[in-house]
């Protein structure tokens, strides 16, 4: 597990990572948002895969502040650009007015070493958060889509919320289709439409409203409600006709009743990190720690790559056991939850 | 001809320290080559021993099973150290005569407990 210790002098600009296969609407839905007035300063950044990139200009508003990255999905190439970029952001971001940012990724991205960059990086950390991964879904093709492409489904495991598109053009029961077996790879990110590119923005933008009233900036805790309610042992196998192509990918929680040491928590974290990282899509939780069991700490990772943990004042509501979600690639439920019950 | 009559733990026992003498002294380390830069850590199962054993013997506790605390604190520390060793538990277990521990029932208990941490963490180490 990788971490940093960046601390931030103020608030952060939210960056919404907007990722999803080919086709799936994703510049569709960003130009639709773009035109509303609200959106007038969102820095947009777009990665695309090639040499020549069309997104951009598919987005027929001419933004000073949209910045394409044309050098394709490798990791360290993305890095270095896109950290170049938010900076660029950041260094005029008086000037640009920027409030918010949005990367469009390239649709054959895997969008971890994306969130990696804003994760890991002090500098990018200081001065940006990741507030949320939306993953766009073709319902027409998507079924085909993510049986052929992994790179579709860890797309859809990494989100925080998905976006059906081209729903109009399919049946209630392939509309249906879709919608379980994206909850097959990812029980955890809701699932919103979007007609023709047309959402409401905060759907996509703000944190869900909450029963228990989660502070503003921890959208990563979106998904632990959710995890507390449901049993520990009620996770899903995908058990439908498309079991052989998702069977890696499961998401599912983690729940304790009594406080955790904090150094042992990191250090069994820190072990499953080594061991797995490339397997862990997502992980994120509350955490009650023995050290100071009224502050929560709040983790959030993306394979080896971790947040540093944050601690909250109070806890956001009345529940105050420890509650992990993972989206994780073949990483049994009972593997976690085994080697978890010794630290 | 010498006839060995192993008790019915015996070989779940042996089983388990074949995993853990096959896991326990394993590196595992982040990525050094990966795009993102940091790596270097280094970690190994062994570095936690005393955590798995703490566990165990945490359970007994929880389970209030004296007898199971009793023996673990007597077979799972070397005497010289007082370090906590999953081998030597193991091999204590294994090698364990039938009668005492038999109507204490300890070794289910212990093998349980032990059993789904290491193969847990052996399946995680791939």
């Amino acid at each position: 597990m990788e971490r940093n210790s960046a601390a931030s002098n103020g608030p952060t600009v939210p960056v919404t990572v907007l990722t999803g296969f080919l086709g799936s609407g994703k510049t569709t839905i960003l130009a639709r948002l773009l035109r509303n007035p609200r959106f007038a300063r969102t820095a947009v950044i777009i990665n695309e895969f090639g040499e020549v990139g069309l997104d951009h200009e598919l987005l027929e508003q001419s933004r000073e502040e949209l910045v394409l990255l044309s050098n394709g999905c490798v990791c360290c190439t993305v890095r270095g650009d896109l950290l170049a970029t938010l900076k660029h952001i950041d260094e005029r971001r008086a000037a640009f007015n920027v409030d918010r940012v949005v990367i469009e990724t390239t649709g054959l991205a895997d969008p971890a070493p994306i969130l990696h960059s804003l994760m890991a990086d002090l500098p990018t950390v200081a001065r940006f958060h990741l507030e949320h991964v939306v993953t766009t879904v073709d319902a027409f093709n998507g079924m085909a889509t993510l049986d052929v492409h992994p790179v579709a489904r860890r797309q859809v495991a990494m989100a925080d919320r998905l976006v059906l598109t081209m729903l109009d053009l399919v049946s209630d029961g392939a509309s249906t289709a879709v919608r379980q077996r994206l909850r097959g790879l990812n029980r955890f990110a809701p699932q919103y439409v979007a007609d023709h590119g047309a959402i409401d923005p905060d759907i996509l933008f703000r944190a869900r409203a909450s029963s228990q009233n989660v502070p503003t900036g921890d959208t990563w805790l979106e998904g632990i409600e959710e995890a507390a309610q449901q049993p520990s042992d009620d996770h899903d196998h995908n058990h439908h006709a498309h079991a052989h192509h998702d069977a890696d990918i499961e998401s599912y929680s983690i729940v304790r009743e009594e406080p955790i040491s904090l150094a042992k928590f990191e250090s069994w974290l820190g072990m499953i990190t080594a061991m797995r990282g490339a397997d862990l899509l997502r992980v994120k939780g509350i955490v009650n720690v023995l050290d100071h069991p009224d502050r929560p700490v709040v983790i959030h990772g993306v394979q080896h790559i971790f947040h540093p943990p944050r601690v909250l004042d109070k806890w956001p509501g009345a529940d105050r056991r420890t509650r992990l979600v993972f989206i994780t690639r073949n990483i049994a439920r009972d593997d976690i939850d085994a080697t978890l019950q010794v630290f | 001809m010498q006839i060995v009559v192993t008790e019915a733990w015996s070989s779940d026992a042996l089983e388990l320290l074949d995993i853990w003498q096959r896991v326990s002294s394993r590196h595992v380390s982040l990525g050094t080559s990966c795009a993102c830069g940091i790596g270097g850590v280094t970690l190994q199962l062994q570095d936690f021993e005393q955590d798995i054993v703490d566990y165990v013997i945490g359970q007994a506790e929880r389970n209030k099973r004296v007898e199971v605390i009793a023996y673990l604190k007597d077979n799972a520390f070397k005497p010289e150290s007082g370090q906590a060793s999953v081998a030597m538990l193991l091999t204590n277990l294994s090698r364990a005569p039938a009668t005492r521990l038999e109507e204490a029932d300890i070794p289910p208990f212990v093998l349980e407990k032990l059993g789904k941490t290491l193969r847990s963490f052996a399946r995680l180490h791939g």
